[in-house]
Order: structure tokens, then C-alpha cells, then sequence
């Protein structure tokens, strides 16, 4: 039975309309390749659709195919490989590319040719297809952002805080209810406004606007922290942080500014600066009580042990000598309790000053070598200083926090050691990736409890040992040193055995100079000859008739000939007056203190300017051992000192 | 591959025939097709093919096809040296399919491979399977199958999974190995286009805006010149089945098979806005179109001996004794194996996954 042309022609018209509505209907590009690519494939008698980004006349991926798995990876491979064209055989099948646009054709394959009509029919609903699959993909693009714009909305205007929007000439198009909330102005009332115009009052920094202003005008956002008023007019604390809304191009299109209420934390911040003013104040009180109680004590006690070593030189009978023994190691104790008290405090309050220098520090171990054998003689302990093969003589460091480190240990050791030995074992070494200075610290003395070792560096803790009875302290001594050691970027340890002795083991960074063993005397504290003081003189600016008289003899038994000034103007007069090779210069002089003196002398037209000042305080903050250097003073001695020390100090700036 | 026919009622004998089957070192997996009138106990075949480590699938049909005969009270057996995936459907909504067809059937996936689809004729709404079937693995693979159950059209258990004899459910299996496939009909359309207005799954309603009954049977008289009978419906219809048409003249073929409330029932879905035309047809075009299908499975490339059939069993009964020549066209070497069929199933990657009635199918394993 024959059927006219015009009956298929209606299936065919049918089957498109059928097409279109599918494709019409579709929301999402996932329905649409799921349901009406399927379906066009059942209806146009195909067995794959696919759309194919394409270059030049070849594919180059594609977008969607359907069936999900392309007939075979080998004929996908072979159509990669044929140039488009509206329609050709491949393996028996017919391949037909229809040109949506220069960069995308629709593919479409079957066993049998389409009809030309039927390619003419066909065509408009695969352009349609193709259309509505991209108009999806932009609506669903534009659901994404539209959910996104939602969800921020509803943050917006859910937030506590006062959200604001205002056009390109900062007047208000939206506000949230966090605003309102806040401020008591609801949008109806402000729309349109600029919010500078009802928010700011008479307290309101016009700074903080005139950085809000210029920011707006530069078109750049910011963040501050404003006093605004309500409705009532009560002020309040707010921080804005604002920014500026660009559209597509990269216009402003407005600002949006987050508005959170600080008046809280602004109440808690002036009472913490007022607590913190406070703190200032009682420490900076108790520092001056510090340094004040530091100078009154150390002056005359500086008095007391300068006469006590010059009584030794005296013809004393026994029993003499056995008081002057007694009130020797009391003054010693009591100059060393004032030093500990003193040390804590400059190192809780951050005045300690670290000052590297390049520093024989073979040397320094020499001097502690000799110093401790003389100490331990009565006791016939053995003093030991040993160094491995490959340490430097010279290193750079803090000589002064060194020289206490060791000074404290090896303390630390003769006060608990009654026979055997004490000593240093000396090394450099690489720790933390770094060049660093190894000290052992030992000794074969009473030993520290495992169960003890871990109060060792705590303040005020004496460690409780009944075989220790006659040892004191004030329990500082360690937690200094191990305050020191930090100071220095180091550490410390102990490995101790009750009964046998204890090792500390201090390690610090160190540089080591290059090339440097020649240039400087091997030993730079070794007491220099004693004819170097041979034909000098020395003013000493001392205005304490106690400290005075401790210095004259000191001098007087040295044969160096000298001038006293008691106060500051004598000794300008003196320095314009005279030539001197040292002057010595207490700081704390009754009219001008030792730093003016010294400066007028160092740089007004003297017969005294290069002449080597070192100051004599009783004042142990290290302030002032930054100031008698800033002044151009040589060096610096704490007072109480023994008479070592000075001639120490003496040699240092004469050789 | 081993063929085993049983045709003794004892139960015991399928089961063991089965056993024997699958402890042969070259089976690797069986397919299983269960004659109407072979008498079987469900519940134990059930629980053996639970057991069984060897995938065994088929299904029950109207009539099973062994070497050029036809019989409904045997069953029979194809022990094939290749591997098989397989997935199970039981629930026919895309959610449930999408997954299982993706990732169940991967394992033996491949160029060259086959899925056999058995599906409970029951079942309304196949197109659900198929179009995901096609959508995800499209033309690579060749498609072989058809619908189970019996000549009752009652619901019973009659797919053959591992999972025991299921009722309403599907079974999708893969082998690595290609069957080429020829399908034909040997219908012609005797009825100007009619669009289908009024559908209800496999029920028409209405063609071009009247009422089926209407319009039906008064084509069916017009052609055979005799009065539409509506008390033997099945042999007045059974030269007169419904074609859907499609762009290239194509059809597929739909099998009426009752009418009720004025509702034509076919034995597979049609979808709302098709045309279709009755068809007609005569033994000896039914015969010339076994003939077309067994020539296009052959020019497919090189074929075995292996031939597989599903047919249609209302071809049978329409052709009644003639059937053993359309039976000679599709095997000429009488080795065949298959089924008598409530719809085929079959794609051989020319054009979307369908299910067709009264059709023959060839498959042979290359």
C-alpha cells in the first residue's frame, strides 16, 4: 500500500513539534541532555547526538554526547581525525555536522541517510537545541549567583551588626535592621541622606571623617573606629569597615560598609589603658625606689669594703684579723644580695642591654681560672679550665653577661664543693644550626636530688639540703643565670648525681670572628704592670667623703698622683685648670652630675677632651652604662668595687 | 558451548542437569530458558541458583528453541566459556537503574561485548531500563533479548538471575564477546498514518481523536472482508498487528492481544503522539523476513555455527505448522538455541534500544 508524501511530511512536522516542546520545556541542561537529546535520537531514527567544540574544520572536545559513551574510543578517534563536514560515511555509518556557529557543531549519526528535506526540517530544532542548551547554562549560572545574593541578603539583614548601602555619592539606598537596631533610624527616615549627616556629633573625631571623606573621594574603602549618635543622641562606639560595589566593568556602583558597636570594648580599652597607665607608673616608682635604695646602699657600703681591703694591709693582731675576716665576708655577702636583687629586677624590666663585642674569651676563662684558685685555696679544692683542640680564642658576645654566667656558676659550685675539684670544660660547637659556645660548668660537691633539680632555676628557691648549713644565698643566683643564658638566645641544664657533683651545661650562640688570634693581646684583663701608673695623674670627681677617702688611699698606696673635686663645677674647673690622665666620675654630684660634667669636658675647648673618664656609680641600672657611653665616657664601674677593680678599670683605658 | 536439553517432568533432573553444568571447566556461565509447561519447583531452583558461583540467567517463556525445534514443556541449558556481569532490576524508576547499570555491568564492558536483557512482559514502562541502558553504553554493545513469562499473561516468577526466579524484575548481563544480530518482521502497513491521541502504557485509547474500536476493527474488516470478530479476538487480530512508525518508514512492531472497555491492549508500550498504521502480513512474508534477518547477522562479519533466536511466540501461533520453515530460515543447521517470546529485544548499534513484538531475531556468537 502506497502512502502519499504528505503523510510522512505530517509524522515528520509532528515529530519536530514533539522536539521543540521537549526542548521548550526543559529547565535544566540536565534534563535537557537527559530527556530530549534521548528522545530526538529515538525520533530522528539516530543512534548518537553530540555537540563538539571545533577548530578549523576538526573537533577539539566535546560538550555533551549522547549516548554517555561515544559509539567506540576508536570511531570517536577516527572522527577527531576527518575533517567536518555536512556529511560523510565513516564505518558504515552516516555522519551528519550541522554548523551552529564557527566554533561549535551539532553531530548527529545514523544508519540511514536523512532526506534533504528532512535536513532542511531538522536543522531549526537542532539550532534551537543548541540555543536552549546555552540559555540554560547562563540561567544556571545566573541561579547560582541569584542563591548566592540570597544567602548574603538574608546574612545582611539577619546580622547584628548594621549593615549600609549607599550610592556612588554616599547616600543611603539600603540599611539592614542591625543598623536600625543600633542607631534608631530606620531606612525610611535616612533614605537618600549621607550618613555623616545625622549620625556624627560634637565629639566625633573629625579626623577619623577626614579619613572617611578622602577615602570616598579616591574612591578606596576603609576601616576606622568612629563615636556616632542615635536617634536620642547618645553617643556611641562603632568600627566601619567599608567598601566600595563594582559592577561587571569594574565601575562603582556604591559602598557597602559593616557596621559593628565597639562602646564596649571601648569602655574595657580606657580602663585597660588606665590600668596599664597605672602599672607604668608603680613600676617606673619602683624602679627610681630600686635605684635610688641601690645608691644609698651601695655608696657607703662601697666605703666599707674599700676600708676592709685596705685594713688588711694594716698590722693587724689575730683577733683583729678575724673581725675584719667577719665583717670582709658579711659586707661581701650583703653587696652580693643587693646585686642579685638588683640583676632580677633589670632583667624582669627589660633594661638589660646586650652589647657585643669581639672579646678574648680565652682570656676571660684564664682570669676565672686564676681568680677561683686563689678563692678555693684554704678549701684545697682543685681549679680546672680545659678547652678542646678547634676553640677559638676569640669569639663575639656579651663579655659582661658571659663573665656573670660563669662568675654565678662557678660561684654556685665552690659554695657547695668541700673537696675534689670545680671547673670549666670549654668547647665550640654547632647547636640550633649555629656556631656556639659550649661551658660545662662541674664540680665533685654535694649534689643535686633528681627529684630537686627542677626548682634549681626557680626565683627565691634554695634547694633544702641539711649537709648545706653553712651555705646562704637569696636563691637567686641560678634563676639569674638562667635568665642571663636566655638573654643571650642560650640555654642551660644540669645533670647532677646526689653524692658526686653536678655538671651545668650552658649553651650560647656565638659568631666567631675571622683571622683574628694575632690582633689582640692574648689576655685583656691581666692586671697591667704596675709602672704604667708611673707619672700619671688622675682626678677623681667623688663628692662621698667616706667613698673619697677609700680612693685617695687606694691611689695613694699605687703612688699615683691625683686631684679631688667634690662636685661638678669644681671639677670642670679643675679639667680647664689641668691636664689628667684619667678621671674617675661619680655620677650622682651634688649640682651637675657626672654625665653634664663629662659631656662639657669632652666637648667644650679643655685641656681635658681626650682624656679617658670612667664613670664610679652606685647606680647598677644599665640605663646608665648606656648613657656614660653615649656621653663619650671610656668605661664604667659599679660601685661597691675592690681595689682589683679599679686598677682593672685603670689599666683598661691607660694600655 | 555445551547444550543440554530436559525434557523429563522430574524437577530433580533440571537441577541436576544444572550441577553438571556448572562443574564443566570450560562454563564459565549459563544461560537457562524454561519451556511454560515445564514443570519445575521455583522455591528449590530458586535457592540452587543462589548458591551456584557460576552466573546463570534466562528466563521463563511461552517456548523454548534447541537445535531447529520448538517445545513448551522442556528446558534448556547453554553453558558459554565467557564471563558474566550482571545487575538486577526490581525497581523501575531512573534513580534506582542509573546507578546499577553504571557501575554494575563495567566489568566486562567492552568494544566488542553483548548485554542480554530478559525482562518481565508484565513489566509497563520498560522504556525506563532501555533508555538508560542506551543512554549510558548506546550502540557500543549489541543487545539480545526479550520479554518472559507466559501465554496466561499472568504475573509469575520467570527471570533466571543468581537471585532466584524473580517476578516483575529485569536482568541486564554482559559477555565479552560480540553476537552479530539480524532483525526483520515481514509486516506491511495496510492503513493510512494514524496519530495515537489517547494512550494509557500498552492500553490505546483513542487514534486521530476516536475511539480504538472504532477505528480498529473497522480496518481489519475492511481488509479481510469479514465481519471483526470480538468473541475470538486473538485469531481475528492475529494478521493485523499495530506498526509504529517511524521517520524512514520503519516499523516497529506492536502485538494486540484484547480489548477491554473499548481500550486496545498491546503487548508493549506506545508512546502518546506516534503514528502508527495496521499492519498485515502472510506466512510467506514472515517467512521472506526470518530469511532477511538470518542474512543480516550473517553479512555482519564473520559467524560461528552458534545461532541464537528469539522469535516471536504469536508469530508462532500465527503461523502455526508453517512455523518449523520460518524456524529452517533463521537455522538452517538446526543448532540453534532460544525462545518463543512475549517482545523481542534487540540493537545492533543502528538505532535506539527498542522492544519489538512479533518479530524475529538472529543473534551469532562471531
Amino acid at each position: 500500500m502506497e502512502f502519499s508524501n504528505n503523510t510522512t511530511l505530517k509524522v515528520l512536522s509532528d515529530v519536530l513539534l514533539e522536539l521543540a516542546l521537549s526542548i521548550g520545556s526543559q529547565h535544566s541542561t540536565h534534563t535537557l541532555i537527559q530527556k530530549s537529546v534521548p528522545l530526538l535520537l529515538k525520533r530522528l531514527e539516530c543512534n548518537t547526538c553530540g555537540l563538539f567544540r571545533t577548530k578549523d574544520d576538526y573537533i577539539i572536545e566535546n560538550q555533551f554526547v549522547v549516548p554517555g559513551i561515544f559509539p567506540s574510543t576508536v570511531f570517536f578517534e577516527k572522527l577527531k581525525n576527518t575533517p567536518i563536514e555536512s556529511e560523510f560515511n565513516l564505518d558504515g555509518q552516516l555522519c551528519y555536522f550541522f554548523r551552529i556557529s564557527k566554533e561549535e557543531h551539532l553531530f548527529l549519526r545514523r544508519k540511514t541517510p536523512f532526506t534533504k528535506i528532512q535536513i532542511k526540517e531538522v536543522e531549526p530544532i537542532l539550532y534551537f537545541l543548541v540555543n536552549t542548551l546555552h540559555n540554560l547554562e547562563e540561567k544556571g549560572k545566573r541561579e547560582k549567583i541569584e542563591v548566592e545574593v540570597k544567602k548574603l541578603s538574608l546574612v545582611a539583614s539577619q546580622s547584628t551588626n548594621g549593615v549600609v548601602i549607599t550610592d556612588v555619592n554616599g547616600r543611603l539606598e539600603w540599611i539592614n535592621q542591625g543598623f536600625t537596631k543600633v542607631s534608631g533610624w530606620t531606612l525610611e527616615e535616612v533614605k537618600g541622606k549621607k550618613p555623616g549627616e545625622f549620625l556624627q556629633g560634637e565629639l566625633t573625631d573629625p579626623n577619623t571623617v577626614k579619613v572617611m571623606r578622602e577615602s570616598l573621594l579616591s574612591k578606596k574603602g576603609f576601616d576606622v573606629e568612629i563615636l556616632n549618635y542615635n536617634k536620642a543622641g547618645i553617643p556611641y562606639w562603632i568600627q566601619i569597615i567599608c567598601n566600595p560595589l563594582k559592577d561587571n566593568e569594574g565601575n562603582i556602583t556604591g559602598y557597602m560598609a559593616i557596621e559593628s558597636d565597639i562602646s564596649i570594648r571601648k569602655k574595657y580599652e580606657a580602663q585597660l589603658i588606665k590600668a596599664r597607665n597605672r602599672a607604668i607608673e608603680a613600676q617606673k616608682a619602683e624602679e627610681n625606689f630600686l635605684a635610688n635604695m641601690s645608691h644609698e646602699i651601695r655608696t657607703p657600703l662601697n666605703a666599707v669594703i674599700g676600708m676592709v681591703s685596705l685594713l688588711y694591709e694594716t698590722n693587724l693582731n689575730e683577733e683583729q684579723l678575724d673581725y675584719i675576716k667577719t665583717l670582709d665576708h658579711s659586707s661581701s655577702f650583703l653587696l652580693g644580695l643587693i646585686s642579685n636583687v638588683l640583676d632580677i629586677q633589670k632583667i624582669q624590666s627589660g633594661n638589660i642591654e646586650i652589647v657585643k663585642s669581639n672579646i678574648n674569651i680565652t682570656a676571660i676563662l684564664d682570669t676565672i681560672l686564676m681568680s677561683y684558685e686563689y678563692r678555693v685555696k684554704e678549701k684545697g679544692l682543685k681549679v680546672s679550665v680545659t678547652k678542646t683542640e678547634n676553640f677559638p680564642s676569640r669569639i663575639i658576645s656579651d663579655k659582661t653577661i658571659l663573665l656573670q654566667i660563669l662568675n654565678n656558676l662557678m660561684s654556685n659550685a665552690e659554695k657547695f664543693t668541700n673537696s675534689g675539684e670545680i671547673g670549666i670544660r670549654a668547647s665550640q660547637i654547632h647547636w640550633k644550626e649555629k656556631n656556639a659556645l659550649q661551658l660545662e660548668v662541674f664540680d665533685t660537691g654535694v649534689g643535686i636530688a633528681t627529684e630537686k633539680q627542677k626548682f634549681l632555676f626557680k626565683k627565691f628557691k634554695q634547694i633544702h639540703a641539711p649537709e648545706l648549713t653553712n651555705t646562704r644565698g637569696t636563691g637567686l643566683g641560678l634563676a639569674i643565670t638562667k635568665e642571663l643564658v636566655e638573654v643571650l638566645d642560650g640555654e642551660i641544664t644540669v645533670e647532677s648525681i646526689l653524692g658526686e657533683g653536678t655538671v651545668f651545661k650552658v649553651r650560647v650562640p656565638i659568631e666567631v670572628p675571622e683571622n683574628t688570634a694575632n690582633k689582640y693581646p692574648k689576655n685583656d684583663i691581666t692586671l697591667a704592670p704596675k709602672n704604667i701608673f708611673n707619672d700619671i695623674k688622675i682626678l677623681v670627681v667623688e663628692d662621698n667623703l667616706m667613698n673619697q677617702k677609700f680612693i685617695v688611699r687606694l691611689l695613694n698606696k699605687l703612688n699615683i698622683d691625683l686631684d679631688l673635686a667634690e662636685n661638678g663645677t669644681e671639677a670642670i674647673e679643675k679639667a680647664n685648670q689641668e691636664k689628667y690622665d684619667v678621671i674617675l666620675m661619680d655620677i650622682q654630684l651634688p649640682d651637675t652630675n657626672g654625665f653634664e660634667v663629662t659631656k662639657i669636658i669632652k666637648n667644650t675647648e679643655n685641656l681635658n677632651r681626650e682624656t679617658k673618664i670612667i664613670a664610679l656609680t652606685a647606680s647598677a641600672l644599665g640605663q646608665d652604662i648606656l648613657k656614660s657611653q653615649a656621653v663619650g665616657m671610656d668605661d664604667f664601674l659599679s660601685k661597691p668595687f675592690r681595689p682589683k677593680d679599679l686598677l682593672a678599670k685603670l689599666e683598661n683605658v691607660l694600655v | 558451548m555445551i547444550k543440554q536439553i530436559v525434557k523429563t517432568s522430574d524437577t530433580n533432573s533440571l537441577q541436576s542437569a544444572l550441577d553438571q553444568m556448572v562443574v564443566q571447566e570450560e562454563v564459565k556461565s549459563v544461560i537457562l530458558y524454561i519451556g511454560e509447561n515445564f514443570p519445575f519447583d521455583t522455591d528449590a531452583l530458586s535457592y540452587q541458583l543462589k548458591s551456584l558461583s557460576t552466573t546463570v540467567i534466562g528466563g521463563v517463556f511461552p517456548e523454548v528453541i534447541i537445535d531447529g525445534q520448538r517445545s513448551n514443556d522442556s528446558a534448556i541449558l547453554l553453558g558459554l566459556p565467557y564471563p558474566m556481569s550482571y545487575i538486577v532490576i526490581d525497581e523501575f524508576d531512573e534513580r534506582n537503574i542509573l546507578p546499577k547499570v553504571t557501575e554494575g555491568l563495567k566489568d566486562h564492558f567492552e568494544e566488542n561485548c553483548t548485554f542480554f536483557v530478559f525482562i518481565d512482559a508484565l513489566i509497563r514502562n520498560k522504556t525506563i531500563l532501555f533508555d538508560t541502558l542506551y543512554n549510558y553504553y548506546g550502540s557500543i554493545p549489541n543487545y539480545l533479548g526479550g520479554g518472559a513469562g507466559t501465554l496466561k499473561f499472568e504475573p509469575t516468577p520467570c527471570v533466571v538471575t543468581n537471585e532466584g526466579i524473580l517476578e516483575g524484575a529485569a536482568l541486564v548481563a554482559s559477555i565479552p564477546q560480540k553476537v552479530t544480530i539480524g532483525v526483520a518482521h515481514g509486516w506491511s502497513p495496510i492503513s493510512q498514518p494514524l496519530k495515537v491521541t489517547e494512550v494509557s502504557n500498552n492500553e490505546i485509547i483513542s487514534l486521530d481523536w476516536k475511539p480504538v474500536m472504532d477505528v480498529y476493527p473497522s480496518i481489519v474488516e475492511e481488509h479481510s472482508k469479514e465481519k471483526f470478530d470480538y468473541e475470538d479476538f486473538y485469531n481475528c487480530v492475529k494478521s493485523y498487528p499495530i506498526g509504529i512508525k517511524k521517520l524512514n518508514d520503519n516499523m516497529t512492531v506492536r502485538d494486540p492481544f484484547k480489548t477491554e472497555n473499548g481500550r486496545l491492549f498491546l503487548l508493549d508500550d506506545i508512546e502518546e503522539g506516534s503514528y502508527v498504521q495496521v499492519l498485515y502480513g502472510n506466512i510467506n512474508t514472515l517467512i521472506e523476513a526470518a530469511r532477511t534477518a538470518r542474512l543480516q547477522a550473517e553479512e555482519k562479519g564473520k559467524v560461528s555455527d552458534n545461532t541464537f533466536i528469539i522469535d516471536c511466540i504469536s508469530r508462532g501461533l500465527f503461523m502455526e505448522e508453517d512455523f518449523k520453515n520460518e524456524l529452517k530460515e533463521l537455522d538452517p543447521l538446526s543448532n540453534s538455541f532460544g525462545a518463543l517470546t512475549l517482545g523481542e529485544i534487540a540493537n545492533n548499534g543502528d538505532e535506539y534500544l527498542d522492544v519489538y513484538n512479533k518479530t524475529a531475531v538472529v543473534g551469532i556468537f562471531e
